[in-house]
């Protein structure tokens, strides 16, 4: 790691998905996160996002709006949050999920400043890996601990896209990134305490009635039934529990890596998550 | 509407063409990869040798006989995420590839598209359900970076991919309509995809099966339960994994995966196949013009019957029939082709 850590700080940010937690962040941080990365149908209405706005403009938190992937439906629903954010709070920070969401703002709303989301920036994240670390060969750790943002190439084009920092999980098996590159540098945002592992359309969770239904599967209408339920996933096999939120698989990892040493890296932001984020 | 089939070996290029097969994906293994990366972590998303051409003169033989037939060639490069050290032998992959004269490269992670386009091969590439083009502006996202198709993802409706299409005409689709639909979503799944065949063997260890085969025990448990849980079973910090030990937890209950993900290779059963044939007429509509089979690795008799199932609803296409007579007549041939209603398997079931 190369970076002189003294010179940065640690960002401490607070992220919900769900305007009834923002009481998570009256207890204070550096900067606020609010929305969903996973569930176009957990996006809140125009008129919720002004009430967060109102929250956020109140607190005077720094603001990243973070947003999922979606389809054409979900796109046109979640521009208008888009907008109110970029008119009411220019200069904020979008978290993009969806490389069409990434298109849309580049066109239409520059006034916010794009970050690619954990969706996008890939790492292998199931925690099984761990159980054959032992078996791998050096090149393949490498590989489960690294992402595409080390290449050149692929730093240059987000630049050009006006991506600057990326998301990370904090991955059971670690990873060894540094993000103090000489050319196109980029800052990372660390996830904590929930990794998500994989999410689906096909949520289990819609029309739940009290029990998980595995013959019924595809999308349906949903009442956001994942709001109140939440699961346990367990086999012998995985390391961790999983836990079943809605239509996303997270795990949780509790240990962090020491701030110094993720701020040489160019992990400058923790993103707290006081509650899983659907 | 084109027919895209896959391909595992030279020996059965001649019959898929016979069937009626218009273009070939196949993988290729190479043994330097996987001595560095195992099979956890090929080129292809392929865990295994049979599910793969042995060599790239073998490919070379492949895309030849196939283009003798009137066919075009495509080679999988589908891995979600290719990382730095890997380029070299990638970049090596990709040429002998091209060298090879495959059509065309299925390509999940733009870093390699924005390689691909750099190494000036004369080779087009198409957005694999990796890519997860949801919505017409990712389309238009990718049509920017020089794709020349999109294979929809698998979990999108009928009526969204409508929109798609319509929102990015000049963009040619691809949609997948037979076998294996993954229970998450193919692009944002970041699970290991299949533990037991580091080595490419046939038969692995069990307990290292696709994560969603599983059995697991599920229980519902407050959110502030989860939080206690934490690591407690993973008592490494991160970077020091092999501290990691299994523990025994809970009684294993049939798995979520295990029934959502009714894979033919899993179940030995050709009628537990997903199935979306009878949007047929609807894809052809709204200009879908290739609709794709997966099975990298499935038998030949699989492929075949599958071909001749496609084809027979392709007949009914020019028939005057409305969307619900077609569907029904495809119901019941696929009842007739895999003995088994079609039903608990839509490839785009939603209300």
């Amino acid at each position: 790691m190369s970076a002189p850590a003294a010179v940065r700080q640690m960002e401490k940010a607070v992220h919900v998905s769900d305007p009834a937690h923002l009481h998570h962040l009256e207890a204070g941080c550096d900067r606020a996160y609010f929305g969903n990365e996973f569930c176009q149908r957990l996006n809140v209405s125009p008129a919720e996002i002004n009430e967060v706005l109102d929250f956020i403009e109140e607190k005077k938190f720094p603001f990243t709006f973070v947003t999922n992937y979606v389809t054409d439906d979900g796109l046109k629903g979640l521009e208008p949050l888009i907008a109110a954010v970029a008119r009411r709070l220019p200069g904020s920070e979008i978290v993009v999920n969806d490389w069409g969401a990434l298109r849309l703002v580049n066109e239409k709303y520059r006034d916010l400043v794009p970050i690619l989301g954990r969706l996008l920036h890939k790492m292998k994240k199931g925690p099984r890996i761990a159980q054959v670390w032992d078996r791998l060969p050096g090149p393949a750790r490498d590989h489960f601990q690294s992402s595409n943002i080390t290449l050149e190439h692929v730093r240059r084009f987000l630049h050009g896209q006006r991506v600057a920092r990326v998301a990370f999980d904090n991955v059971l098996q670690g990873f060894n990134v540094d993000l103090n590159f000489e050319t196109f540098p980029f800052r990372g945002s660390l996830y904590y305490p929930y990794v998500y592992i994989a999410t689906t359309r096909s949520c289990l969770l819609a029309g739940y009635k009290g029990k998980l239904e595995r013959d019924r599967v595809g999308i349906f209408p949903c009442r956001r039934e994942c709001r109140d339920h939440t699961f346990e996933l367990l086999n012998d096999n995985m390391p961790v529990p999983l836990i079943l939120k809605g239509n996303t698989q997270f795990f949780v990892n509790d240990k962090l890596r020491e701030e110094n040493d993720l701020l040489a890296g160019g992990i400058d932001r923790i993103v707290y998550q006081p509650e899983l984020p659907m | 509407m084109k027919i895209v089939m896959p391909m595992d070996n030279v020996d059965e290029i001649d019959k898929l063409a016979e069937a009626g097969a218009n273009e070939l994906y196949c993988s290729v293994a190479d043994t330097r990869w996987t001595a560095d990366y195992t099979y956890l972590a090929t080129t292809s998303r392929r865990n295994s040798d049979w599910s793969m051409l042995s060599s790239y003169e073998q490919l070379k033989t492949a895309a030849g006989r196939a283009r003798a037939l009137g066919l075009k060639t495509m080679m999988a490069a589908n891995e979600l995420l290719y990382t730095e050290d890997q380029y070299p032998m990638l970049t090596e992959m990709l040429t002998q590839a091209a060298e090879a004269g495959v059509d065309a490269f299925i390509i999940a992670d733009f870093g390699l598209m924005l390689h691909l386009k750099s190494l000036g091969l004369d080779v087009e590439f198409h957005v694999s359900l990796g890519g997860a083009a949801f919505n017409g502006q990712s389309a238009a996202f990718y049509r920017d970076m020089g794709a020349a198709r999109v294979i929809l993802p698998q979990d999108l409706t009928i009526r969204e991919i409508r929109q798609m299409t319509q929102n990015c005409p000049e963009m040619t689709f691809e949609a997948f309509v037979l076998n294996a639909k993954c229970s998450n979503t193919n692009a944002y799944c970041n699970f290991d995809h299949d533990l037991p065949s580091m080595d490419g063997t046939k038969g692995g260890e069990k307990k290292f099966d696709l994560p969603c085969y599983h059995e697991v025990a599920v229980r519902e448990v407050s959110p502030g339960a989860v939080m206690q849980g934490g690591c407690a079973n993973a008592p490494g910090n991160p970077g020091t994994p092999a501290a990691l030990k299994i523990a025994a937890r809970g009684t294993a209950l049939p798995s979520l995966g295990q029934i959502m993900h009714a894979d033919y290779r899993k179940d030995r059963n050709l009628a537990k196949t997903h199935c979306g044939v009878c949007y047929l007429k609807e894809f052809r509509e709204m200009g879908v013009e290739y609709i794709k089979v997966v099975g990298r690795g499935f038998p030949l008799a699989k492929k075949l019957a599958d071909l001749r199932f496609l084809k027979t609803a392709m007949s009914y296409l020019d028939e005057r029939l409305s969307l619900d007579e077609f569907a029904f007549k495809v119901r019941g041939d696929f009842a007739r082709a895999f003995a088994s209603p079609c039903q608990d398997y839509c490839y785009y079931t939603y209300a």
